[in-house]
């Protein structure tokens, strides 16, 4: 009986390592595509059909431990264009918006701790396929609280400045470019 | 060769080192959950909208907690209360499987609350603590162990090496693959190994202000360039460890290896680069819970070779003589 067990760990543990090993076939991005031979291209435009259907009859355990994958891609771009954060806020009759948070400002660092911490920072901070599916909610929490906070603003806005890294670690430019704004009325949040 | 793939996975060695990463991963993860609580982020990350930034209460099917407490803030609140609950009795080694079973379940309820509320490690924990639930991390130091003493039925003195083993081809394996998906050439030498220097002027991700360590760019560079050497050389980490493991075998490139001490080498700058991000950069608990996997990395021979020596010390000899494996 010990030695059945001892045989159907070990299939066991080799099934998992080849399942790792087939989740963990590299992605190619589309600009790494037309960069390889004809050969590769091809070879890397079918694995990933062959990968989800070697990987289909084990997807429901694997998705039972919330394990997506075994491609481990971090901060595997870097530099040319990023953002940084702008929280702003009105109030009624107000013609200019008051700027409440703003990523790397001390002086307006209103929810500092808070937006920083490591889960949000990742539903708010674009990546390279664009922003988080949790990004409106995150920014309607974030207008409704400002609301409560602030009773005398009226509106709130958060969106994203486009920078530029420079070269050589002299920081970054802004572009004056804004994207991913979310706008709110506080009679949509607070009714 | 059958024959000896069974018998490899079915080794068994001392409980140091299995139990040391017991130790420091819970600590990594109770120390992430209690800053959330500290930065008041709890509602924030896991409560669903407009309450919070979750979206995963919406999803077919729904998340288990979800299904018994509703969509609410108190669901999110009592995910993260068991989390830390279980996170402690991972740390104490207390009621081992049961906690760590419920912390596997406590952090994926959370990742189904708010799926994109979380980086790598999370995914990488996800992986880990089921591989910790099935060992016998709790055989030393731990309330466990403690209680079987005081109840005169000691834990085994060895436990199955295999959750070990594989802790190492994973964490190797997400070393080599950060490695091979480094498309920009930022990370190379055609884009002047400028990758980390950029990391470092990124507003989102900075611990200084982007552009004030200027004068610190070619250390950058240095550590841009270790970065990939030692992430390229993952893989051969397993015959570092292997040839360190068994001293006849190898020949002359195996004499030259433990001379060297090319694994330490290669740890020492894995340590180093994971403190290097810890100081300059805001990425929370990542190079953390990645160091709370070290001590997979080695045999638990030399983990309690390593605290006789600390033990040795004048300093330490007190903490030491209170981490005895015997405990």
């Amino acid at each position: 009986m010990k030695q059945v067990w001892r045989s159907l760990r070990a299939a066991l543990i080799t099934l998992l390592l080849l399942l790792g090993f087939i989740a963990g076939w590299p992605k190619v991005s589309p600009k790494l595509l037309g960069r390889l031979p004809p050969g590769l291209a091809r070879l890397a435009q079918t694995l990933p059909d062959i990968q989800g259907s070697l990987l289909q009859p084990f997807a429901p355990l694997a998705d039972a431990f919330g394990i997506n994958s075994e491609n481990w891609a971090l901060f595997a771009t870097t530099g040319g264009i990023r953002h940084r954060m702008w929280v702003e806020a009105r109030g009624h009759h107000d013609h200019t918006w008051t700027l409440l948070h703003r990523a790397q400002d001390d002086e307006h660092a209103y929810l500092k701790e808070t937006l920083e911490y490591r889960r949000l920072r990742m539903i708010w901070n674009p990546h390279r396929y664009g922003m988080a599916t949790g990004y409106p909610a995150f920014t309607r929490w974030l207008a409704r609280r400002v609301f409560e906070d602030f009773p005398a603003f009226d509106r709130v806005r958060v969106r994203q400045e486009q920078i530029e890294i420079q070269a050589r670690g002299a920081g970054f430019r802004s572009t004056g470019a804004f994207v991913y704004k979310q706008e709110y009325s506080r009679r949509e949040l607070l009714p | 060769m059958i024959a000896r793939w069974i018998a490899f996975w079915d080794e068994r060695e001392g409980p140091a080192a299995l139990a040391l990463v017991r130790i420091f991963v819970g600590l990594a993860v109770l120390g992430d959950l209690l800053q959330a609580g500290a930065r008041g982020a709890v509602s924030a990350v896991w409560a669903p909208a407009p309450l919070g930034s979750g979206w995963g209460q919406m999803a077919t099917p729904a998340p288990l907690v979800v299904a018994w407490l509703g969509a609410s803030v108190h669901a999110a609140w009592a995910t993260w209360w068991l989390a830390i609950i279980c996170a402690l009795m991972l740390l104490f080694g207390l009621g081992y499987r049961i906690g760590s079973w419920l912390l596997v379940f406590a952090v994926v309820e959370l990742w189904r609350l708010t799926p994109d509320g979380g980086d790598g490690i999370d995914a990488l924990l996800r992986i880990v603590l089921p591989l910790l639930a099935l060992s016998r991390a709790n055989a030393c130091w731990s309330c466990d162990a403690w209680l079987a003493r005081r109840f005169a039925r000691p834990m085994p003195a060895t436990v199955p090496a295999w959750p070990r083993y594989l802790l190492v081809v994973q964490l190797l394996w997400l070393y080599f693959s950060a490695a091979h998906h480094r498309g920009s050439a930022a990370w190379g030498p055609a884009g002047g190994f400028s990758a980390v220097g950029e990391v470092l002027g990124d507003p989102h991700f900075a611990r200084f202000f982007p552009g004030s360590l200027r004068a610190l760019y070619p250390l950058t560079q240095l550590a841009t360039a270790l970065t990939m050497l030692f992430e390229f050389s993952a893989p051969l980490a397993l015959l570092w460890i292997w040839l360190d493991k068994h001293p006849g075998r190898g020949g002359r490139f195996g004499d030259a290896v433990r001379r060297l001490r090319i694994r330490w080498l290669w740890v020492g700058v894995g340590i180093s680069l994971h403190l290097g991000i810890a100081v300059t950069m805001q990425i929370g608990v990542f190079p953390f819970a990645m160091l709370a996997l070290y001590p997979a990395l080695f045999g638990p021979e030399e983990i309690t070779s390593l605290l006789e020596k600390l033990r040795r010390t004048r300093i330490a000899s007190s903490i030491a003589a209170a981490w005895s494996p015997a405990r």
